[in-house]
């Protein structure tokens, strides 16, 4: 554990002196992100306008599921950048040198980059949040921690898959941004849409559980069984990426290399 | 001319040598449909107007965002900017080319596989959901959609070309930076979000001077029969009279990019 601790922080260590090296692409990246956020909470008030909210959220629960949503979009990218470089590594054959590295090669193809340039976003978001969530009483933090956990295991699983699919396709991009877009569907939380469209987003793909699930939890609105569920699911998800991940390991032929 | 058909043929051909990858980008755009779909479904289920759009305008906004920003923002111009950063643009000087002619044939490529597949992708959309659309069957009106949309198509074409020549200054990660930053811009700027005149008047009056507003929502607005003539003879001048400043601009920077250009890495 310590090793790979270890490995993550000497990968991040140069992948922020990658930043600094390029100073000019650093602030037009930074600058990029925040604009897009703010643009995006623009639109979220235009439209929630005079309306106050949809269902049985108000305004200001809305915009606590964008941020967490925002939350959870950006851990996810500042943790595993790395799949966005992972095509080119199968289609140079670069991956081999990752194998033969006495490191688990999941790991290093997804930690590979750290993304530092969605830290500023970062800040901004957890001063909003937490300027948003002062009255949340300290149980559901917890219970927010528990399921926040499941959604990191579900984001991991899935970030695998889309590995999985390069390794034996060549194709990453495209997978990843789908996944993207699908979860932007959770930018609110997804019981506002109709039934058939949200068991799809909590029981086919589960992007409701990884964004809308932590969210309910720290409002304590989500069921016992919805929280077992999202610990369980995302246990065999993970599990069954890993067995995949397994097998396309035994289907890599180093291509190019 | 010849050359450059034959430049739109392989760049044509080009799209097709990665199926998959086509296949999976061509799925994100359903997808994409479909989530803009289920989300305005649920805002338009307290209220029947937004901004002066019943849920029928909108729908129709939105799918025509949908189709116009597969034809007017797609741009394999882009590249240009990998190519100055790269050093291949070395490659394209050598060549007999026009560079403006021989990105305009890639770009015009790309953009008619966009609209061709586009088009099919919202007739599936389209009979799945049966949304309310709007169809103007005007001939008059679908001749002046069709000109405000050559129009668009050039204007965004020199904007890109633009933007791509700044990797001559700013060359790292091949010019993806100000690329990302100019995609952000332009994605609220267009009207992408949503239709700009939501916006109080005076906000919708400084878009209106921007070019961006002439690329997506402009057209937009006419299909909607949402402007007056006089507000279209005013958006046609200006659309003109931004591609002409942005032609002129474009020759400037290139004369001084390309003065600036080392083919570094070649």
């Amino acid at each position: 554990m310590k090793k790979y601790f270890k490995y993550w922080l000497k990968n991040s260590f140069l992948s922020l002196q990658s930043d600094l090296a390029t100073r000019t692409a650093t602030i037009f990246f930074i600058f990029g992100k925040i604009l897009r956020f703010y643009f995006f909470l623009i639109f979220l008030f235009v439209i929630l306008g005079r309306q106050g909210g949809f269902r049985n959220y108000s305004s200001s629960d809305l915009l606590t599921f964008f941020l967490v949503f925002n939350l959870f979009d950006i851990v996810g990218q500042v943790l595993f950048r790395g799949i966005y470089w992972f095509r080119e590594k199968i289609i140079t054959g670069s991956f081999d040198l990752i194998l033969i590295k006495p490191i688990n090669p999941i790991f290093a193809a997804l930690t590979d980059k750290t993304d530092f340039l969605d830290l500023p976003l970062l800040v901004i978001i957890f001063y909003l949040l937490v300027k948003q969530s002062l009255l949340i009483p300290a149980a559901n933090y917890w219970l927010f921690l528990l399921v926040s956990f499941a959604g990191l295991g579900l984001v991991t699983s899935i970030h695998i898959f889309v590995a999985c699919l390069g390794i034996l396709t060549t194709e990453v991009d495209h997978a990843i941004w789908i996944y993207r877009d699908l979860s932007s569907m959770a930018r609110f939380p997804v019981d506002i849409y109709a039934p058939i469209l949200r068991y799809f987003l909590i029981f086919v793909i589960p992007i409701g559980v990884i964004y809308t699930f932590p969210t309910q939890a720290f409002m304590g609105i989500l069921s016992t069984q919805l929280v077992v569920y999202s610990v369980l699911i995302s246990v065999v998800i993970f599990w069954l990426s890993l067995k995949l991940w397994d097998y396309c390991l035994k289907k890599y032929s180093g291509a190019s290399s | 001319m010849k050359k450059y058909l034959q430049v739109f043929k392989i760049s044509w051909q080009d799209s097709f040598a990665y199926r998959l990858n086509f296949f999976l980008w061509r799925l994100r755009t359903i997808f994409w449909i479909l989530a803009s779909y289920f989300f305005w479904l649920v805002v338009y289920q307290n209220r029947t107007t937004i901004g002066g759009y019943n849920q029928q305008s909108m729908f129709t906004y939105i799918l025509g965002v949908f189709i116009l920003s597969d034809l007017i923002l797609s741009s394999l111009s882009v590249n240009l900017s990998v190519d100055i950063s790269t050093g291949n643009l070395s490659n394209q000087l050598v060549k007999p080319v026009n560079i403006y002619y021989y990105w305009l044939a890639r770009d015009w490529a790309d953009k008619l596989l966009n609209l061709l597949f586009s088009l099919a992708e919202i007739a599936f959309v389209f009979v799945i959901l049966r949304p309310p659309i709007f169809i103007n069957l005007n001939f008059v009106s679908l001749i002046i959609i069709a000109v405000a949309v050559f129009l668009a198509l050039l204007l965004n074409f020199f904007l890109n070309f633009l933007v791509s020549l700044l990797a001559f200054w700013f060359p790292e990660h091949g010019g993806w930076p100000q690329r990302f930053l100019f995609s952000i811009l332009l994605s609220f700027f267009a009207g992408l979000y949503f239709p700009l005149d939501i916006f109080p008047k005076i906000i919708y009056q400084i878009f209106q001077i921007l070019p961006t507003s002439y690329l997506i929502f402009f057209p937009l607005q006419i299909y909607l029969g949402r402007i007056s003539s006089k507000e279209i003879l005013v958006g046609f001048f200006l659309m003109v009279a931004w591609t002409l400043i942005l032609i002129k601009v474009n020759k400037i920077v290139w004369r001084q990019g390309i003065a600036k250009y080392s083919s570094e890495g070649r």
